[in-house]
């Protein structure tokens, strides 16, 4: 328990400043990799192994949407992300130290946060 | 080619890196994003590279992986790839070489470089013996074509490594003038490292011998056997390897497991 709090605090404290773009852009509700990367103007390059590294850390989780919903609208299944009760602990360090964060792209009121 | 069919080709590419059992779904995923980019579409899949070798880096024994020369295949295919990138190390600068390449200065260089070559062998044959160790010829054991096999992987391992210490040398003339007159050194290291290889090998099917077992402590080495066991993961057969030279068994000897 102490572990994973220990794990969960230093990881926060070490979150970029990309990474934590990219955690609060998921927050916001852009569940996709490219959805991300439209909004945070980052490169697929710099988007995925970032993704990568904060499912690695448990501050994400993805999961595949559902075939059925892919095959009505006639397109291949995408795989999305969510954020994790770690990951909304860390974003919220995040904030503190980088204070625009937030603004740069609010919760909608659609969104899975 | 279609641009879609080009994209698609340069995330396979990069696929290649991201560990096997990881891959199919990671490819599944840049397909299905690529299906919403509408612009720069090369420049979202030339990044899958990097989320590929990421992948690849933080993938505990991935690298090893990759790098294992396990496979005699992928041991020929290191040594290709070695002397092509020793090779591209001097093609740009083929002009600055051509007095190399051109008589008489050919004649000259080939000549030295044949010398050291020769020197290299003699060498590694007085300090290291050159014996393989003992492979008694089984009429139960592989063909002969499959024996054959190990010769021809140990003379390409020979062939492929002769040169790319010459390219290498070539290449850092401008930097370490020197360089030829350690040509001999990186040989003797080299072949040796060969001969060490195809020890380590399995006669029959070239891959490397694992599971090592202890057998006898090293008080029964002149009346027992003392030494290391290895043996092939596919079941072709068991290497003894000596502890301590004796006078009856100071080479390996490898026993076939079907006789
Ligand atoms: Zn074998």
């Amino acid at each position: 328990m102490l572990h994973s709090y220990t794990a969960r605090v230093t990881s926060s404290a070490k979150l970029s400043h990309t990474a934590a773009m990219i955690l609060q852009a998921i927050h916001a509700g852009h569940v996709y990799g490219f959805s991300v990367m439209e909004t945070t103007g980052l490169p697929s390059g710099t988007v995925y192994p970032a993704l990568r590294r904060l499912e690695r850390d448990g501050l994400i989780g993805s999961q595949w949407e559902s075939q059925r919903i892919a095959d009505a609208d006639q397109r291949p299944a995408r795989k999305y992300y969510r954020i994790t009760p770690a990951g909304k602990i860390t974003l919220q360090a995040s904030r503190m130290r980088y204070p625009l964060l937030a603004r740069l792209f609010p919760v909608s009121a659609g969104g899975k946060a | 080619m279609t641009s879609r069919t080009f994209h698609a080709a340069i995330l396979r590419n990069a696929a290649v890196l991201v560990p096997a059992p990881r891959r199919a779904d990671w490819l599944a995923e840049w397909n299905a994003e690529l299906c919403y980019i509408d612009r720069d579409a090369t420049a979202f899949c030339l990044g899958s590279f990097r989320d590929a070798l990421w992948l690849r880096c933080h993938t505990p024994g991935a690298i090893r992986r990759m790098f294992s020369m396990d496979s005699p295949l992928r041991c020929v295919l290191f040594l290709v790839s070695l002397v092509a990138l020793t090779l591209s190390l001097i093609f740009p600068f083929r002009d600055l070489w051509r007095p190399l390449w051109s008589p008489p200065g050919a004649e000259q260089f080939a000549l030295a470089i044949l010398q050291m070559y020769l020197v290299a062998l003699l060498v590694l044959a007085a300090l290291w013996p050159p014996s393989l160790g003992d492979y008694p010829a089984d009429p139960s054991g592989p063909s002969v074509k499959i024996r054959l096999r190990r010769w021809i992987f140990l003379a390409a391992k020979f062939v492929l490594l002769t040169p790319i210490p010459i390219f290498l040398s070539v290449a850092l003339l401008p930097v370490f003038p020197g360089a030829p007159s350690i040509l001999m050194f990186v040989w003797i290291f080299g072949f040796r490292w060969v001969l060490a290889d195809q020890r380590r090998r399995c006669p029959v099917c070239l891959h490397f011998l694992s599971n090592p077992v202890t057998i006898g402590s090293p008080s029964q080495s002149v009346l027992g056997r003392y030494g290391t066991e290895l043996a092939c993961p596919h079941g072709h057969g068991v290497l003894y390897v000596p502890g301590a030279p004796t006078t009856w068994s100071s080479r390996q000897r490898w026993q076939y497991l079907s006789s």
